[in-house]
């Protein structure tokens, strides 16, 4: 496993050496492996398809840009997340500053939203259901929802989540514990399967 | 146990980071205690809902819009480097001597030519009077005349010819403010046009100055 792991973060490096000598399929690569993680990414934390991919684009000028520093002190992969995480916290944290603050999760939008009616599908409530749930989670603090969108959407192991972010792993664990308790608080408003 | 710690205890339990007595606690409290299952059960539903959300695909022009602002950036990029370049070429080329020699010239001339604009315009701007060095006339002796009072260049200079002890020499010579003979000197800048205020006597920061307007052999 230390092997391969080894193995993966050479041939990172000499895909970042490869696009610092100006070759653009290194870049193109980077894009082809990465392009749809950092979408994910800035689309969960963002809320907003159009915000989304302003954010993407930004995202991937920065990795693109700052390819040529990467030396494999982490695997590209945690290096463009910990890119990713900081655009949309700064790109975030300047929407909320202009007035756009995150609502707290438990104030009146969520009870605003309307309940299921028994005409409705199984479909269409989990529909509603991820809506809600998604309306939720762009709602959380910047600091939880990227916590809970690291573990529970993109399922990495604590201690990389740590790394991405740049705290301690105590820190980590009470952020998830902390926002899914707030989504689960907001979601059970709406949804009688999750207890409250 | 605060709720806080059950909290993060059944979170961490969720996903299997617990060490041994950690996984022995939270199994006896989900046992023992109805709160804390129900806490448990939201918290693994949401967790289960995020898992399940539908999967975001990024849109198929996305990367063509990156490369698409990469180009753009490269191209300032190259135009500025080429500028750079052809610069120093030219500079290091002594076939371009000459031309540098017509382009300082001109420099030179454009700059005298704004510094003589620039010179003018402050010129005819309004005088501003201060108070002169004073110099001691002989006793007895009324002030000496002179045609350059009336210019401005000899105002500024502050060569005026009167001290405050000569005032009183003087006593029916009319008296201007500062400020009234600014507005005076602004208005009329030929030394005709000054004769008519013959010999006056100007307050200017709480000094007395005498000034001759009226023609006569200068100095």
């Amino acid at each position: 496993m230390a092997a391969v792991t080894a193995m993966s973060g050479a041939a990172d490096v000499d895909l970042a050496t490869r696009h610092t000598y100006g070759d653009p399929e290194a870049f193109e690569e980077v894009y082809e492996r990465f392009g749809a993680l950092i979408y994910g990414i800035a689309r969960r934390m963002s809320g907003d398809a159009t915000l989304a991919e302003d954010l993407s684009q930004e995202i991937l000028i920065r990795v693109f840009r700052h390819l040529g520093s990467f030396r494999g002190k982490s695997s590209l992969k945690t290096w463009i997340y910990r890119i990713a995480i900081n655009s949309c916290r700064s790109r975030l944290g300047r929407r909320a500053r202009r007035g756009r603050s995150w609502v707290d999760i438990e104030d009146d939008t969520f009870d605003a939203m309307p309940a299921p009616t028994e005409a409705t599908d199984a479909r269409l409530i989990r529909r509603e259901a991820s809506e809600v749930l998604e309306a939720a989670l762009s709602r959380l603090p910047v600091a939880f929802r990227e916590a809970v969108v690291l573990r529970d959407i993109h399922d990495l192991p604590y201690e990389e989540i740590a790394k991405i972010l740049g705290v301690r792993i105590g820190t980590v664990r009470s952020r998830i514990a902390r926002g899914r308790d707030r989504l689960r608080l907001a979601v059970a408003a709406n949804d009688p399967e999750v207890p409250r | 146990m605060s709720s806080t710690d059950t909290l993060e205890l059944l979170s961490r339990f969720l996903d299997g980071d617990v060490d041994e007595p950690e996984r022995v606690r939270a199994e006896s409290l989900l046992q023992e205690d109805a709160e804390a299952r129900r806490l448990y059960e939201g918290l693994a539903r949401v967790r289960g809902r995020l898992a399940d959300l539908p999967e975001v695909t990024a849109p198929a022009h996305l990367g063509a819009l990156v490369q698409q602002r990469l180009a753009v950036e490269a191209d300032e990029v190259t135009v500025w480097g080429r500028l750079d370049r052809q610069l120093r070429r030219w500079l290091l080329d002594p076939s371009f001597l000459p031309a540098f020699a017509v382009l300082l010239a001109l420099a030179a001339m454009i700059y005298a030519l704004s510094f003589g604009i620039a010179r003018f315009e402050r010129d005819s701007g309004p005088v501003i009077l201060s108070a002169p060095e004073a110099v001691t006339a002989p006793e007895g002796r009324a002030p000496a005349r002179s045609r350059a009072l009336a210019s401005r260049e000899f105002v500024r200079r502050g060569e005026l010819w009167v001290e405050a002890g000569l005032v009183p020499a003087a006593p029916d010579l009319p008296v201007l403010s500062g400020a009234e003979l600014e507005e005076w000197l602004t208005g009329h800048r030929e030394l005709a046009a000054l004769e008519p205020l013959g010999v006056v006597i100007v307050e200017v920061e709480g000094a007395a100055i005498g000034l001759d307007f009226t023609a006569g052999e200068g100095d």
